[in-house]
């Protein structure tokens, strides 16, 4: 499709780039307008530069992998939330166990396995509503510290795998990283940090108490819900299915999105429509992020970053640029943004492999640093129950400094 | 759940009168697939098997899967200018309603003081006709539509509105065929012409304007109950609360601009895509946080809908079978008008009742051209034109008026899939017979 009258003849680089950094700047202030800030400012973009969308399209199928992927996790989603698994989940915990500290464990590595093959907004969400009620029955537990160290521990957690995150799926399209590699890469170091950030948090956040309240298991999510059941099927189904997708000549990502179609085609009429109810602004905004950031490298934003390329070559660059970027800005953004550098450089595995661990790593050191951040730390905000930033990053950044350094070791010995 | 069992059995039948058909039959494999995978998509949609996108999205997988249509060919079928100008509509319109734009033009109708519902229709069906003839149709049923519900809702007149609804979407596709640009198949036919533009009014407007009103005839006669119902009015005289203004204006504004750019497309060379693109994008960006909400409850479930039934159409355009059936015309009627006529009259509409028209319309051109300098008649043109705009009006999938018409009967109403069919397809009997019997007496 052609665009508009381009509003000058040739435009340089620069309003675009600027248009583009307002974008991000809006999007980390005001993440719930992600897809609109998106779409209005892939809609300038084209329209100022007279950009072919079509062959944008064409040129970078990469995109359309990456949404498919994202669209079969969000159909996924859809249908465990149907199902109350989330809400089910969160009321198992105090109602299984009644220390506190055997709670916290629980509930970090439950959020990082969770993360790693879930939505980490609807994971965490679901997970603040504990530490919230925790609070109500363990006078001395800090919901604040908790949620913090949840953050980090889903963050490191959905580095494990290819649908860990949108980042995840990001890298691993453009740098043809299959879901097995993941779990051999990626998840040995995700599995590490966890375990070596959740071992200084219990130091640094643990409390004593006792735990007053009475909690009933969730009777209301028991009984009949074929959702639950259909979308634990469905999940079970996609993690063992997908590892033999590349063997079929299927790109994983393709993968994901064909076998959420058929799982809603042979769900049956009800799940079928479940479809309505995946959260489509989510799509619109990794498909615009990615529109947007095509757009940017094709009128030569990037040339900024080319000019300095050498610096992408070395994998502690990239690894440390990956981590400050996503402290920034939400880690889908930042690799967005790296994806074009290491393309053209036609980086190796060891280049890809450290802008997925720094990505991960970097959003849980702020606040800001991932949506699922920001939503959940709203959330816990709105409930009278907030955690200072500086609180915040003075936890993250001593739970994280030493997975930074093991993270690192562990790509030079893995990658 | 036996319709279950029985689409379930037909899905299965499908797949193995394959093999024989594939031994015996005269087609290639791809083009039997493409057929077979065709009638599994069309009986899955009849019957309401699933949710209507996943059972579309399916079909386009195993188009893929079969190696039918790359992703290149779905790009390329995806046809973004369709899509674009939707979204583009959906945005704008969306917003005119936020901003309460459209409630005051209900206002505005309501106090013209319709005394029957057989007016409210007439006045709404003219309106749509005349400004369909101009404007792309689907712009005017994203406008039309929800005037049309705030009316009935506003006058209380509940299901009345289904035959109302449904002579919208006859007078937006037949409204479509009067101009050279009110619809894709005029504007390509327009391009192969070579005639002027009130030419091409003057030769296609009769039997159109004909068919439009045995047409109104013909809803009268069947919702002849419906329409007799007295229409009182419920203005209350209430001030109409306008939250902002400024939102308001510019909403407004944006939309005049907009449709000033419709008609101005010959000369400034912007498509209809483009600027509705243009308007929603300005909109988006002066809207700010009320787009964040309108964007949400977008119809993304129509458009990704829309957007897989263009490929699925493109799919018969690649395999071939368009063109096939094309050369099969030609050759079954040479010589004979009154059979030539016929055939164009029935087939075109009921190849557009199943498939988009513009790829159908695409194929047809340069065999119509090649008809009519055999045969000297130049009405075949006219023929071709008004049965593709015809077609349109059978069923959900056949053209985006009635696609917009039937997501709103079946969401506020419950009709289903087959029922709109049934009324689609008898008034596509009837005006087809009206326009053979025009033809052929002329």
């Amino acid at each position: 499709m052609e665009s508009l009258i381009p509003l000058l003849s040739f435009p340089p680089p620069a309003y675009g780039l600027l248009i583009f950094a307002l974008a991000l700047i809006l999007s980390s202030i005001k993440p719930e307008y992600k897809s609109l800030i998106f779409i209005s400012s892939f809609a300038v973009i084209v329209n100022i530069y007279s950009l072919n969308i079509e062959k944008i399209f064409i040129e970078r199928k990469e995109i359309i992998k990456i949404v498919s992927a994202v669209f079969g996790l969000e159909v996924l989603s859809a249908i465990l939330s149907k199902g109350r698994f989330y809400e089910l989940i969160s009321l198992k915990i105090p109602g299984k166990l009644r220390s506190p500290n055997g709670i916290f464990i629980t509930m970090n590595l439950l959020t990082a396995l969770l993360s790693a093959i879930l939505s980490n907004v609807l994971v965490l969400s679901y997970m603040v509503l504990i530490a919230i009620k925790l609070s109500e029955c363990t006078p001395e537990f800090d919901p604040g510290d908790l949620v913090a160290s949840l953050i980090i521990s889903s963050n490191l957690g959905s580095m494990a795998t290819f649908m860990g995150d949108i980042s995840n799926i990001i890298v691993g399209v453009y740098g043809n990283i299959s879901f097995l590699d993941f779990l051999s890469v990626a998840a040995p170091i995700s599995i590490l940090s966890t375990l070596l950030s959740l071992s200084i948090l219990f130091i640094l956040v643990r409390r004593g108490g006792r735990f007053y309240c009475e909690v009933t298991e969730g009777s209301e999510v028991h009984g009949e819900n074929p959702y639950l059941t259909f979308g634990l099927v469905s999940l079970i189904l996609m993690l063992t299915l997908l590892p033999f997708s590349r063997g079929l000549g299927i790109d994983d990502s393709l993968a994901i999105g064909i076998m959420a179609v058929f799982l809603l085609f042979l769900g049956g009429e009800e799940i079928s429509k479940v479809f309505t109810e995946v959260d489509w602004p989510s799509l619109i905004y990794v498909g615009t992020l990615l529109l947007t950031t095509e757009s940017i490298n094709l009128i030569g934003g990037f040339k900024i970053l080319f000019e300095e390329i050498s610096l992408f070559r070395d994998q502690l660059n990239v690894y440390l640029i990956s981590i400050g970027l996503s402290m920034l800005i939400d880690d889908a953004e930042a690799v967005a943004i790296l994806s074009p550098v290491l393309r053209s450089l036609n980086a190796g595995r060891d280049l890809w492999w450290a802008s997925i661990v720094g990505s991960s790593i970097g959003s849980a050191l702020t606040p800001w640093g991932s949506i699922a951040n920001i939503i959940v730390l709203r959330k816990l905000r709105e409930s009278n129950r907030g955690i200072s930033i500086r609180r915040f990053m003075k936890i993250s950044i001593l739970a994280n400094l030493p997975t930074i350094i093991l993270a690192y070791m562990m790509l030079q010995w893995g990658a | 759940m036996r319709r279950h069992y029985l689409v379930s059995a037909i899905l299965l039948l499908l797949t193995l009168i394959y093999f024989p058909l594939r031994d015996y039959g005269t087609l290639e494999p791809k083009q039997l697939q493409t057929i077979l995978v065709f009638i599994a998509l069309f009986l899955m949609l009849a019957m309401e098997y699933r949710h209507r996108t996943v059972v579309s999205l399916t079909s386009l997988v195993i188009l893929w899967l079969l190696g039918i249509m790359k992703g290149e060919d779905m790009i390329h079928y995806l046809d973004l200018h369709v899509l674009g100008l939707l979204f583009g509509m959906m945005v704008i319109v969306e917003s005119l309603r936020e901003a309460g734009f459209l409630s005051i033009l209900v206002r505005a109708l309501i106090s013209l003081g319709f005394r029957k519902i057989y007016h409210l229709t007439i006045a709404l069906s003219l309106f749509t006709l005349i400004t369909s003839a101009f404007l792309y149709n689907a712009t005017v049923m994203l406008i039309i539509i929800p005037v049309t519900l705030g009316i009935c809702e506003t006058l209380n007149l509940g299901r009345a509105v289904v035959p109302i609804l449904i002579a919208l979407n006859i007078s937006s596709n037949i409204g479509g065929a009067l101009t050279p640009v009110g619809d894709p198949p005029n504007i390509m036919a327009y391009s192969h012409l070579h005639i002027s533009f009130i030419d091409f009014i003057l030769s296609i407007s009769p039997p159109a304007l004909l068919i439009y009103m045995i047409s109104l005839a013909a809803i009268m006669t069947i919702f002849r109950r419906e329409m007799v119902i007295e229409i009182k009015d419920k203005n209350s005289g209430e001030k109409l609360k306008i939250e902002n203004k400024f939102f308001l204006l510019v909403s407004v504004l944006i939309l005049a601009s907009v449709l000033i750019l419709f008609f101005l497309q010959d000369i400034t060379g912007i498509t209809p895509a483009t600027s509705a693109l243009y308007g929603a994008t300005l909109l988006m960006i002066v809207g700010g946080r009320r787009m964040v909400p309108i964007l949400k409850e977008l119809n993304w479930d129509l458009l990704i809908f829309l957007g897989s039934i263009l490929v699925f159409s493109g799919s018969l355009e690649k395999v071939g079978i368009l063109h096939s059936l094309a050369q099969a015309i030609f050759k079954s009627t040479y010589g004979n008008l009154h059979i030539l006529i016929t055939l164009i009259v029935w087939l075109s509409s009921l190849i557009s009742a199943f498939v988009d028209n513009i790829p159908y319309a695409a194929v047809m051109i340069p065999a119509i051209d090649e008809l009519v300098d055999l045969t000297g008649y130049y009405e075949l043109w006219w023929v071709f034109l008004i049965s593709v705009s015809l077609g349109g009006i059978a069923t959900p999938i056949a053209s985006l008026p009635s696609l917009l018409i039937y997501s709103v009967l079946r969401d506020k109403f419950g009709l289903k899939f087959i029922d709109f069919m049934k009324i689609g397809l008898f008034m596509l009997i009837i005006l087809n017979l009206s326009l053979n019997i025009y033809y052929l007496l002329l």
